[in-house]
């Protein structure tokens, strides 16, 4: 049994490595911001100038960090009659803290008031969506290694402890350890994709090549999403949801990933 | 003298036509084929205005032959040519080289527009691949002064001008003498234009006003159609029974909408014959003509016609509804506009209120639409988005006005709602003090918390634990054998041993399927196959493993296996069933008591 407890040892001390904070920095552009947003005077251009600045300090790390600046990113941009940017900024703040509460109320807010339906609109097809994305990246993995913990538990007492109700435990397990597996499972298929948001409010046309007189092969209404490709100095390569590829203008889409 | 036969080419007289000509002989008639002969006449040289006659075409002995497009002629419509009718007929004088006639006929309707001499010029017909001529017909048409002075036929329009769209009214007056009531007991009413108006398309009847009488009077003479009844009505100084048809039109192109004068054909008429054969007779008819009718439809103006026109045409009035008017946002509201008025009602497309900015604090899920021909009635499934909106904006309907020649609109009221903010958005409800909460963003964070994030297992330690779970099983499930799982396969068999012998025993047909139940059930018992149980010494075996199972216990088994063995391949007699299967359950009771 000692190579068993190895084995959980080296699990647990791969997980809790230690990480980058972020520095000070972050704070300091993002009280910055806030002074500029909360004046009796509100200046939302400098708000949202050092939010951005602070949401490029923070790459890769801290998601909570990142997702309170795409929230804050989405009120100026709300507060600035920009709705579907806002709504895009909500959106990509979600994709960090799928749970978070605010920004579900802001995102619903913004996409009413772009004539957008809801996000979450209440069938069965969104409610699955949002069940299997409710979790972040590290809580799906977390709940797909303890399922597996979980399963691998159980084949040891089934082995040591004879029985039926051993048997039956272990079967459970695996099948609940099967359905928590499933929010890691989708993130990973996911993992690849780079989304981004139309925010131009008269839609954009999916172009052959990047330059304006090219052929529109596709049109991407307001709030629709596309994964983006790869890109160019003001052009974007996206896959729409129905397959086509093409070149859209940079400035109509925002990337959801943050 | 002629011996003539008739044989009529349809249906099954052409197997009698076989047969007649097998008999003549083919030699006989494969001479006499005369010339082919083109001939037309007309079924009465004189007719009365109103009147119709038919027009004869025959041509005979062709091989081939078909019409051509009948000629116009001024003042009468002629054709269309009606499908061809033929026939055959073989003939001989005197009792010499019998002859054979082919025979076509066509008939056209030739019905006159005015009183007058006229010259129907010759008929063309395609024969055997060359043109053949008629002579030309000589046709004189009378005025029916009588009928004329017995009947009345009046036709107008509601107008004599209309745009393009707008429906307009064709109402037909017309009757005959009450001095004639008993005599007429027939009425045709003739209108060359019935269902064959160019340009224009017939809108649905308005519904007969209750107690209003109709009759049916017979139309263009093949159909029938049910005219309104009127009081009796003085023309003339004479008293008339009169009827009236009133059908309502749009035109759907610019240009002019002719009515060429229609007929009424009143008449008295008789049956006769006998029983075999009974045939209706006019034996006196009048005729009485109506005045032709233009109705100029010109084409809607380009100046100054909105770009939301949806084509409604006329003078209209709109009343709207809303409920429920007590709302909260986004709770659906059934906005109801009803048009209502003298114009096109059913063929405008109605606003679209999705693409008005006005409603701009709705949203539209859509609409429903019923049509009569006196109504146009649309209800819209609207909700509004939040708490400020307070009315439902006006209804814009773009009309052009026949009357003025312009365009104009028509709009609804506003109507008044109170739309209250969803609680569940804003927490700030409170009617009561007449405060009224809107929805909002929720602010930013108004402090920095350096929230750290939890850490990642990382997606290599999650492949890692997964894949691990395999060998894990394989692992313990070795443990377990070691460990004499009760749940191992081996030792589910050896429990079940038991009631399989019992089962397979029940379903044993033949002494091999007893023999291999009874080796089964050693095999499971003793975690080997059955076949290792085929010719074992048993007393040898239970003592080598030292299993305490009393000899009598191995001698009965011994000779059940003995027995059996002897049935299955030694040809003896098979033990009976029922004592097999006794002393056998019997035998694995007492060896599974005794430790095997």
């Amino acid at each position: 049994m000692q190579w068993l407890g190895a084995v959980l040892l080296l699990f647990l001390c791969s997980a809790f490595a230690t990480q980058d904070r972020g520095p000070g920095e972050i704070e300091k552009l993002y009280q910055q911001g806030l002074d500029a947003y909360s004046s009796p005077v509100p200046d939302y251009a400098a708000a949202s100038a050092s939010w951005t600045a602070a949401l490029e300090l923070t790459p890769g790390a801290n998601a909570a960090e990142r997702a309170r600046l795409c929230k804050s990113l989405g009120n100026v941009a709300f507060r600035q009659e920009r709705p579907l940017e806002a709504a895009a900024w909500f959106s990509a703040a979600i994709r960090l803290t799928p749970r978070d509460s605010d920004a579900w109320a802001n995102l619903e807010l913004a996409r009413t008031k772009a004539g957008l339906e809801p996000a979450d609109r209440g069938d069965l097809a969104a409610t699955f969506d949002r069940v299997v994305h409710s979790l972040s990246l590290a809580e799906a993995e977390w709940l797909a290694l303890c399922a597996a913990l979980g399963i691998a538990s159980l084949i040891v007492l089934r082995a040591l402890v004879f029985g039926r109700a051993a048997t039956r435990w272990l079967a459970l397990s695996t099948a609940l350890g099967a359905l928590a597996v499933v929010p890691w499972c989708v993130q990973l298929l996911e993992s690849g994709r780079d989304p981004m948001f139309v925010i131009s409010t008269a839609g954009v046309a999916v172009q052959s090549e990047p330059r304006a007189a090219a052929t529109k092969v596709a049109l991407l209404s307001a709030g629709a999403r596309a994964d983006r490709l790869e890109e160019l100095a003001g052009w974007v390569r996206v896959a729409t949801e129905h397959g086509e590829r093409g070149w859209v203008p940079a400035e109509t889409l925002l990337a959801l990933r943050r | 003298m002629f011996n003539s036969v008739h044989v009529c080419t349809k249906a099954g007289f052409g197997l009698l036509l076989v047969a007649l000509l097998s008999i003549l002989g083919a030699p006989l008639f494969a001479q006499g084929q005369s010339q082919a002969q083109v001939t037309a006449q007309l079924s009465s040289g004189v007719v009365k205005l109103g009147s119709e006659v038919i027009l004869i075409a025959t041509i005979q002995n062709a091989a081939f032959s078909d019409v051509r497009p009948l000629p116009a002629v001024d003042g009468l419509r002629l054709g269309p040519w009606s499908n061809p009718s033929s026939r055959q007929m073989i003939s001989s004088i005197n009792g010499g080289r019998p002859t054979r006639l082919d025979e076509k006929t066509w008939t056209a309707v030739v019905r006159p527009e005015r009183k007058g001499e006229f010259t129907i010029p010759g008929l063309e017909f395609s024969v055997d691949g060359s043109v053949a001529r008629t002579q030309p017909l000589a046709l004189t048409v009378v005025e029916d002064l009588k009928g004329e002075e017995l009947g009345v036929f009046g036709i107008r329009a509601s107008t004599h001008k209309v745009v393009e769209g707008e429906p307009f009214t064709i109402e037909m007056n017309f009757g005959w003498d009450m001095a004639l009531k008993e005599r007429i007991n027939w009425a045709n009413l003739s209108l060359p234009w019935w269902g064959k108006l160019p340009g224009a398309i017939e809108n649905a009847p308005p519904p007969l006003a209750a107690g209003v009488s109709q009759v049916e009077l017979i139309l263009n003479t093949t159909e029938t159609i049910r005219v309104e009844v009127l009081p009796k009505t003085t023309i003339r100084g004479r008293a008339f029974q009169m009827y009236r048809l009133v059908r309502s039109f749009t035109p759907t192109r610019s240009g002019a909408l002719e009515f060429p004068s229609s007929w009424l054909e009143f008449a008295r008429v008789e049956d006769s014959g006998d029983i075999f054969s009974r045939r209706r007779e006019k034996v006196e008819s009048f005729f009485v003509k109506s005045e032709p009718l233009t109705i100029d439809v010109i084409e809607l103006p380009e100046a100054g016609r909105p770009p939301d026109f949806g084509g409604a045409i006329g003078k209209f009035n709109v009343r709207a509804t809303a409920a429920p008017r007590d709302v909260d946002a986004g709770e659906s509201i059934k906005l109801k506009i009803e048009w209502t008025g003298a114009g096109n009602l059913e063929f405008f497309s109605v606003p679209e209120p999705s693409r008005s900015d006005a409603f701009h604090g709705f949203r539209v899920y859509g609409k429903t639409e019923t049509k009569t021909f006196d109504r146009r009635s649309v209800t819209y499934d609207i909700a509004p988005r939040s708490a400020e909106v307070k009315l439902i904006p006006p209804i814009v309907l773009p009309v052009f006005d026949p009357e003025s020649g312009s365009y104009t609109s028509v709009s609804t009221e506003p109507i008044t709602i109170n739309v209250r903010a969803l609680s569940r958005v804003s927490g700030l409800s409170d009617s009561a003090s007449g405060f009224v909460a809107q929805n909002d963003l929720r602010d930013v964070d108004r402090k920095w918390s350096e929230a750290g994030d939890l850490p990642r297992p990382g997606r290599t330690t999650v492949f890692f634990a997964f894949g691990l779970l395999p060998f894990l099983w394989i692992a313990m499930a070795r443990v377990a054998r070691r460990r004499g799982d009760p749940w191992a396969p081996l030792e589910r068999r050896r429990r079940r041993a038991k009631a399989q012998l019992a089962r397979e025993l029940a379903q044993a047909d033949s002494p091999r399927a007893e023999l291999g139940a009874v080796q089964n059930f050693l095999g499971a018992r003793t975690a080997e196959v059955p076949e290792a149980w085929q010719g074992r010494d048993l007393r040898e075996w239970f003592a080598r493993h030292s299993i305490a199972v009393e000899p009598e216990v191995i001698r009965e088994l011994q000779g059940l296996i003995a027995e059996l063995e002897a049935a299955t391949w030694g040809g003896a007699r098979r033990p009976a069933q029922s004592s097999v299967r006794e002393r056998a359950l019997s035998v694995a009771d007492r060896l599974v008591r005794g430790g095997l």
